[in-house]
């Protein structure tokens, strides 16, 4: 509410941010110009089996699906052994999450071929195991260092317990919380450039199929389209956390 | 009313409380006073029910604690702690507002009673209402927390160290309009200090304590004019005389002008203590008094106030 007198809306540029990126993704004539000056012996310079637009579109799916299930798993998860009536599965999650994250995500993606089969969705569940750790680390070290002096007042006042989760745990908790999925996010943004060995799509294609036959110039295309993503979401996830705490700033 | 009946606290194999019984009489302000230590604040915990004793009984007018609904029982107990406690991540208005919203008002109503009562506190709400806690000096803060406690209008007041966290000058301040506030209002409000000047100056009762017990519940004047053990008179020091002039209002001891111009006044609505401390930093033997406006309408002599201080009780 307290954005109420500043114009524009903070999250109006890099939504901006994201429109221009896109566009910038489909003008795949400038593109092939470009890549075709730049390695002028490259017999194909652009990936052509499919649009650049197309790929970063695929990247950014994947990067979604596995995020948005490291949000809705590892949140509540975080929030559950937290309590206490889930203090006791404590130490098992936070074992499960770190193992998830030590195998190599190239190791998980095949181990989950079998029971995921060949397409986007091993991808999806391999980048979930693998991004999962920051957000429940982040999640569980924010619950764990809340005011200890405000959740005295709180309960003193007179919330009730799931009160004092919605109205305060969450809310002091949610700038390390944010943290967490801005980490978890961009990580899975890049690792999800491994997706196309299960047959996922998205920008890692050309790499993995510029390294197969050397050339340099679809490397350079799927990873400069990988770079540029990443710095985006970082830093609109960055805006976000600003906006969604807005306690935390001075005026 | 608020009523404790042989309390035990055990931590383990240690007796934190150990067996107190104490009645702090509805409208009444009641200072726990006693060493760091002693269970005040684990005592006072156990009327919002942030405590349950070991053994024993506390009971707000004749209800046992125990047989109400702890959220419900807390909702009606204004609670202040030294650390404060402000939600930082809500407006000083919304923080105000918290039991009221937790009582279910309406918008309109919590946002009046929010502005009512940082003015009470001496807070204006344009400048403030819409600031974060981060955003306060400490006595602000403090400020906003009685703000906060006050906002529902509950009977009874738990103020662990309300005080303790501020400077001198602010805490001084504060216990003023504190006390005048309290004059008006008639909470009965259970004050936790362990600060002995503090307690004398806005107690109705103090309860004195040590090592889980009580040592001596009575009025600061009866405390400080007869202290019934030796821990007492230990805890009170060599200053209590002049504690003892804290509790007399200027007014009382007030003689006419004698026409002679005064060289120092002060103002009539002090302590006897103060005007005792003016004549000492002053090397003076008496004081003209003045009124609110300025104008002199008394005279207090030296002799007098050391007659006060060693006064037995008429
Ligand atoms: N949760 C606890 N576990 C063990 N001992 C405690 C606990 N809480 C308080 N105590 C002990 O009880 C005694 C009284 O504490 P407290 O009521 O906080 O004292 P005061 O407020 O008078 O300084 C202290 O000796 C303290 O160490
Ligand atoms: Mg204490």
């Amino acid at each position: 509410m307290s954005w109420r007198e500043k114009s524009p809306h903070p999250l109006l540029v890099p939504l901006v941010g994201w429109g221009l990126v896109l566009v910038l993704f489909a003008q795949q004539s400038f593109w092939q110009g470009l890549l075709s000056t730049l390695f002028p012996s490259a017999r194909s310079p652009i990936f052509e089996r499919e649009t650049l637009l197309n790929l970063a579109l695929q990247h950014l799916a994947i990067t979604a699906g596995a995020g948005a299930l490291v949000i809705l798993v590892g949140l509540p998860l975080a929030i559950f052994v937290t309590r206490p009536a889930g203090a006791a599965f404590r130490p098992l999650a936070e074992n499960i999450v770190a193992v998830g994250q030590t195998f190599p995500p190239v190791a998980v993606l095949v181990l989950a071929l079998p029971f995921f089969g060949f397409g986007s969705a091993g991808a999806v569940m391999a980048l979930f195991l693998y991004g999962l750790l920051p957000v429940v680390r982040n999640s569980l070290e924010a619950f764990a260092s809340l005011p200890s002096d405000v959740l005295d007042a709180a309960r003193g006042m007179g919330y009730s317990r799931p009160q004092l989760l919605w109205r305060v745990e969450l809310p002091l908790a949610l700038p390390v919380i944010l943290a967490g999925i801005r980490t978890s996010l961009v990580l899975i943004l890049a690792t999800a450039t491994v997706a196309p060995l299960v047959g996922g799509g998205g920008l890692g294609v050309p790499i993995i199929a510029g390294l197969a036959v050397s050339n340099l110039a679809f490397v350079v295309q799927g990873a400069f389209g990988v770079a540029l993503l990443a710095l985006l979401l970082d830093w609109t996830l960055g805006r976000l956390e600003l906006t969604l705490t807005p306690w935390r700033n001075g005026r | 009313m608020i009523r404790f009946k042989s309390i035990v606290m055990r931590y383990g194999g240690f007796e934190a409380l150990k067996g107190v019984s104490l009645e702090v009489p509805e409208g009444q302000l009641v200072t726990l006073l006693g060493p760091s230590g002693c269970g005040k604040t684990t005592l006072l915990r156990t009327v919002n029910r942030l405590i349950e004793p070991t053994e024993g009984t506390v009971f707000i007018g004749d209800r046992d604690v125990r047989g109400l609904d702890e959220v419900e029982l807390r909702r009606g107990i204004g609670y202040v702690i030294q650390s404060i406690g402000l939600f930082p991540h809500m407006s000083v208005l919304e923080n105000v507002v918290v039991v009221p919203r937790l009582l279910g008002w309406k918008k309109e109503k919590r946002e009046t009673r929010a502005r009512e009562m940082l003015a009470l506190v001496g807070l204006e709400p344009p400048t403030f209402a819409g600031r974060y806690p981060r955003e306060l000096s400490g006595g602000q803060a403090q400020r906003v927390g009685l703000a906060r406690a006050l906002a529902a209008d509950p009977p009874v007041l738990l103020m662990d160290e309300p005080f303790g966290a501020v400077d001198p000058p602010t805490r001084e301040r504060l216990q003023d309009e504190f006390q005048k506030l309290q004059s008006e209002l008639r909470k009965t409000v259970l004050f936790v200090t362990h600060d002995l000047d503090e307690a004398v100056k806005i107690s109705d009762r103090i309860c004195l304590m040590s090592l889980g017990q009580v040592e001596q519940y009575d009025t600061p004047e009866a405390l400080l004019r007869s202290p019934r053990t030796s821990f007492v008179q230990g805890f009170l020091g060599p200053s209590r005389t002049l504690l003892r002039l804290s509790r007399i209002p200027l007014s009382r001891l007030l003689e006419p002008p004698d026409g002679h111009h005064p060289s120092a006044t002060i103002q009539h609505s002090v302590s006897a203590r103060e005007a005792f401390s003016s004549l000492l930093a002053n090397g003076l033997r008496s004081l003209g008094v003045t009124d609110d406006v300025g104008l002199l309408i008394g005279v207090v002599r030296l002799e007098t106030l050391l007659a006060a201080a060693s006064e037995e009780e008429p």
